[in-house]
């Protein structure tokens, strides 16, 4: 058994090509032979679909999006490591930008920068004998839901950031429930991905979304579920979540730039709508 | 919106062969989709076992090219060159509730500012283009 590892996420995209670009070539077979075509190639345009069909099924409309946009940028401007650091988000910004594909506007979309990101897991024994504070797993799964990866938009459960048969199973490892979370860290992707999160965890209902879904509940210090303190994927840095996971640790740790008092219980929620997905909830030396 | 502007990759059947059935029936106008011979389950897309009973005794089976709209969205940022002038456009997955729900992805003709219903019922419009190479048939939708 390995006695450390190290996590790591490095990104290059100026050398390497974008993410949120389409493939240049004559012909294309197989699933995406059945997409593509018709201008569906992006991963926008993958999880836009699902998130316009459960804004329909649950009657939740833009400012609910909107509100997971303000919060992330709203912390942005508390962390001088942010990529939007010094570039604050209005209401009235928000709802003037462009759309990139409906229901998402500009600020709905995660950023694409470079990057590097790293954590190291040690076992508990080993971490007390480091100069840092250490951040305790209490459990971290990864799962899915049946024919959630059916081609060519075919899940039968299609509506859904993919969590409904997952976060029973990481509550239970953790040994906590959705009251106990202290501060939350949701991969967003696209905002849509990050309110279905939320529901599928069991902090909102799905037809609650716009109430629940305002700006000040999803702040620190004191919303009522502070969401993405560092900035996260919208606005401090893209590394494809792992920047959330080391949020997570700040936030237990006491080093936020927008820290939550006395945080315990620190969870993760990471890439929604894809298949696998997977979470995880982090927690201070207390909740041993 | 008419169809949008050349250039994006073209359809052609899965080496494998797979969904060979399908885009040769688009080609002559018709939509077919995948039936399990065994136990009747509608699918799609198209896949070498039944995901409800696993046999792999499937066929390809004609179906009337009409089914109602489960979701959609609306394009303005172009992710491929051949869509710079596009202006906006519409994705619709269409779902066939006499097909176990199955679900079809095209494109939603009209007026690309619409106002689009989920549950709104759509026939398909099928674009042929035999000269091109490789020929290959797109099938879109209208709203009935
Ligand atoms: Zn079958």
């Amino acid at each position: 058994m390995a006695e450390c590892v190290v996590v790591f996420r490095a990104l290059a995209q100026g050398q390497f090509g974008r993410f949120g670009q389409g493939p240049r070539r004559n012909v294309i077979a197989g699933d995406t032979a059945h997409t593509v075509p018709y201008g569906l190639m992006s991963a926008g345009q993958m999880f836009a679909m699902k998130v316009k069909r459960f804004m329909h099924d649950h009657g939740v409309e833009q400012p609910a999006l909107r509100a997971i946009s303000l919060a992330s940028y709203h912390h942005a401007q508390n962390n001088p490591r942010a990529v939007m650091y010094g570039r604050p988000l209005t209401e009235e910004k928000y709802d003037n930008s462009r759309w990139i594909v409906e229901p998402f506007h500009l600020f709905d979309c995660c950023l694409e920068n470079d990057g590097a990101a790293a954590m190291v897991l040690v076992s508990a024994e080993r971490a007390a004998e480091v100069e840092h504070a250490p951040c305790y797993l209490l459990g971290a799964v990864s799962g899915s839901h049946h024919r959630a990866g059916a081609s060519v938009h075919n899940a039968p459960d299609y509506a859904t950031s993919a969590f409904k048969t997952v976060a029973p199973r990481l509550y239970d490892m953790a040994g906590v429930g959705p009251d106990d979370i202290d501060v939350l860290q949701s991969y967003e992707n696209f905002t849509g991905g990050v309110l279905m999160s939320i529901v599928e965890h069991g902090f909102c209902e799905p037809d609650g979304c716009n109430e629940f879904f305002v700006k000040d509940n999803l702040i620190a210090p004191g919303g009522k579920l502070p969401t993405n303190t560092s900035g996260g994927n919208l606005a401090e840095c893209y590394m494809h979540g792992l920047g959330l996971n080391i949020e997570a640790v700040r936030q237990v740790r006491g080093a936020s730039t927008s820290q939550v008092p006395d945080v315990d219980v620190s969870m993760v929620i990471s890439g929604p709508m894809v298949t696998p997905v997977s979470c995880c909830i982090f927690g201070s030396e207390a909740t041993l | 919106m008419s169809y949008l502007h050349p250039g994006l990759p073209k359809p052609v059947p899965a080496p494998d062969g797979l969904d060979a059935p399908f885009w040769e029936a688009a080609r002559e106008g018709v939509l077919k989709l995948q039936r399990c011979k065994a136990c009747g389950q509608w699918q799609w897309g198209p896949e070498w076992i039944c995901h409800n009973c696993f046999s792999d005794d499937l066929e390809f089976v004609e179906v009337e090219p009409r089914g109602r709209i489960y979701s959609y969205e609306r394009v303005w940022h172009p992710v491929h060159p051949a869509l710079k002038e596009q202006g906006p456009y519409l994705i619709v997955l269409v779902e066939f509730p006499d097909h176990d729900n199955a679900r079809i992805v095209g494109n939603l003709l009209g007026d690309p500012e619409q106002e689009v219903a989920i549950g709104a019922p759509v026939r398909a419009v099928f674009e042929h283009h035999p000269d091109d190479e490789p020929p290959h048939t797109l099938v879109h939708w209208t709203v009935e």
